[in-house]
């Protein structure tokens, strides 16, 4: 409970002392920052009719385009700063009757912690998400996230979101990244978890090997 | 004897946490002091960006025979921010591009001839007339303008997620509100409008059965945001539920809903009327009760309540 209340106390504590000098660092890199990548994955799908009798089961290999977008954009009440990331990924389906998928992904970010000491950054962001995807429809939830730099080279960036969608059913989606700044490419995994004996529950992994294009603010 | 002494010691604990809690809270709230000379918040406008995170319980009552409904859950609220405009541009730039998709493909409907062969058949012929560039350049304009008002607008979102468990309902509640004027005190009395859906859903009243609570709605919301205090009196008509206008249909429908196939759900489509008290003692930490009229009832059996506690950053 010591710890906790220590941990609770350095988090706002550390963003509102540090933050300013360390505002080079951004919600998941070096600057700000738009993606463009490739990814592939699986994708299986699990239905429970209404009264529970039968379950449908469909699986797919996708293949597709993954487009991101991340940025600081404000401050807020507690002058903490705060941003957006953005993903739309789509593609094709092998194995689905319509071989067809697509997400859609908004994650505000809370930087509760961002701070720099030399050639070390770190981040802790809280992060409300907004998610909508082909096969689990709308959805919404609560993450964290935790970004290791070393500036300007290497970033580990994990992420951690539990989602409730609007069938009233749960599921996880983690991501871990892999950042090399003097390359512009990140390497990522993705994978979500539903929960298989409700409607709509699915699972997916995905692997995206994606160029980063830096950009700076007007 | 020795259960007491646990007791006891179980208490110092508890005590002992309580006094880290409020030294934590004290000294998080130093910032606020040195900047604004007060431990308590200013006043904020209705679209000053934050977020409150926290936990939240909630009793509903619907006044129907199945009896009430308990939530344990958290809450996020994100206002005047970034992620509502993202999700409602995106959203918005979908359709347009869908629709401006149409016009130059499909094309506008134009009307259908009729014709008939010497054997009596009829043939009916469509006509549609594809959107010239001029056409397309305009709607594209006025998409991309319309994006751009999206995008500096202060938008708000706000999401429940309740997790059932024992004898708890599970649900989700997800809003978007487009739309926040401040009249007065600049900025701090107003009103808002927002798109809301809420399903709720267990099974602790009804065996195998299921029920739902099902809410499509468009929240009329009047608020009034002082230092540590903040009030928001709202009313949300359920388009399920013939927006709240007409609370025979609402009976009907939730008896339709019980004497229908025992597979699918009794459902509940009430428009309620709640009060929200937040209270802001200290900067980061929020203490939110809601009191809610669910229904339109002279009976107790309507009421519910929700309490909240998290961090606003």
């Amino acid at each position: 409970m010591r710890w906790l209340c220590l941990g609770l106390l350095l988090a706002p504590g550390l963003s509102l002392g540090k933050d300013r000098e360390a505002n080079v660092t951004n919600p998941l890199g070096i600057r700000d920052y738009a993606a463009i990548g490739a990814v592939v994955g699986y994708l299986g799908v699990k239905e429970r009719s209404t009264d529970g009798s039968a379950v449908a089961e469909d699986k797919a290999t996708v293949y597709g385009l993954r487009i991101s977008f991340g940025q600081y954009t404000h401050r807020t009440v507690g002058e903490v700063l705060a941003g957006v990331e953005f993903n739309v990924a789509f593609g094709y389906a092998q194995g689905f009757k319509l071989p067809l998928w697509a997400t859609l992904e908004g994650f505000a970010h809370i930087a509760l912690v961002n701070v720099r000491w030399g050639v070390f950054a770190y981040r802790f962001h809280l992060v409300p998400a907004f998610v909508w995807n082909a096969y689990n429809g709308v959805a919404g939830g609560l993450g964290i996230r935790s970004t290791m730099s070393i500036v300007p080279a290497l970033t580990i960036d994990a992420t951690l979101v539990g989602l409730g969608s609007i069938h009233a059913t749960g599921s996880l989606r983690g991501a871990l990244q892999l950042i090399i700044e003097p390359i512009h490419t990140s390497i990522g995994l993705e994978f979500n978890v539903g929960q298989p004996e409700r409607l709509h529950g699915a699972t997916a992994v995905s692997f995206t090997l994606a160029l980063r294009l830096p950009f700076e603010k007007d | 004897m020795v259960s007491r002494q646990r007791g006891v010691r179980g208490w110092r604990r508890h005590l002992a946490n309580l006094g880290w809690i409020l030294t934590v809270a004290g000294l998080a709230a130093g910032p606020a002091r040195a900047e604004g000379g007060s431990i308590v918040p200013p006043a904020y406008p209705l679209t000053a960006p934050m977020y409150d995170i926290g936990g939240i319980y909630s009793f509903q009552d619907f006044g129907f025979p199945e009896g009430p409904v308990t939530l344990f859950g958290v809450r996020v609220r994100e206002r005047g921010a970034g992620l509502g405009r993202m999700a409602l541009g995106a959203v918005f730039m979908l359709l347009g591009s869908a629709s401006e998709a149409a016009a130059s493909t499909v094309g506008e409907y134009r009307g259908s001839t009729y014709s008939q062969d010497l054997s009596g058949n009829v043939y009916r012929t469509d006509h549609y007339q594809r959107a010239s560039p001029e056409e397309l350049a305009r709607m594209r304009e006025s998409r991309d303008e319309g994006f751009d008002a999206i995008m500096s607008a202060p938008m708000s979102m706000d999401l429940q997620l309740f997790f059932g468990g024992a004898n708890g309902a599970s649900g989700i509640s997800f809003e978007i509100t487009p739309f926040t004027v401040g009249l007065l005190a600049k900025g701090r009395v107003g009103f808002e409008v927002a798109f809301a859906y809420t399903l709720l859903r267990d099974h602790a009243a009804l065996g195998e059965r299921e029920r739902q609570y099902q809410n499509l709605g468009v929240p009329i919301r009047l608020m009034a945001n002082f230092s540590w205090l903040q009030l928001a009196l709202q009313w949300t008509p359920n388009i399920f539920g013939s927006f709240g206008g007409n609370a025979q249909k609402v009976v009907d429908d939730y008896r339709a809903s019980v004497t229908s196939d025992p597979t699918t759900p009794i459902t509940y489509r009430t428009s309620p009327l709640s009060l929200a008290v937040t209270l802001t003692p200290l900067k980061y930490i929020f203490i939110r009760a809601t009191g809610t009229i669910n229904r339109w009832d002279w009976s107790t059996r309507v009421l519910g309540y929700s309490l909240e506690l998290g961090v606003r950053l």
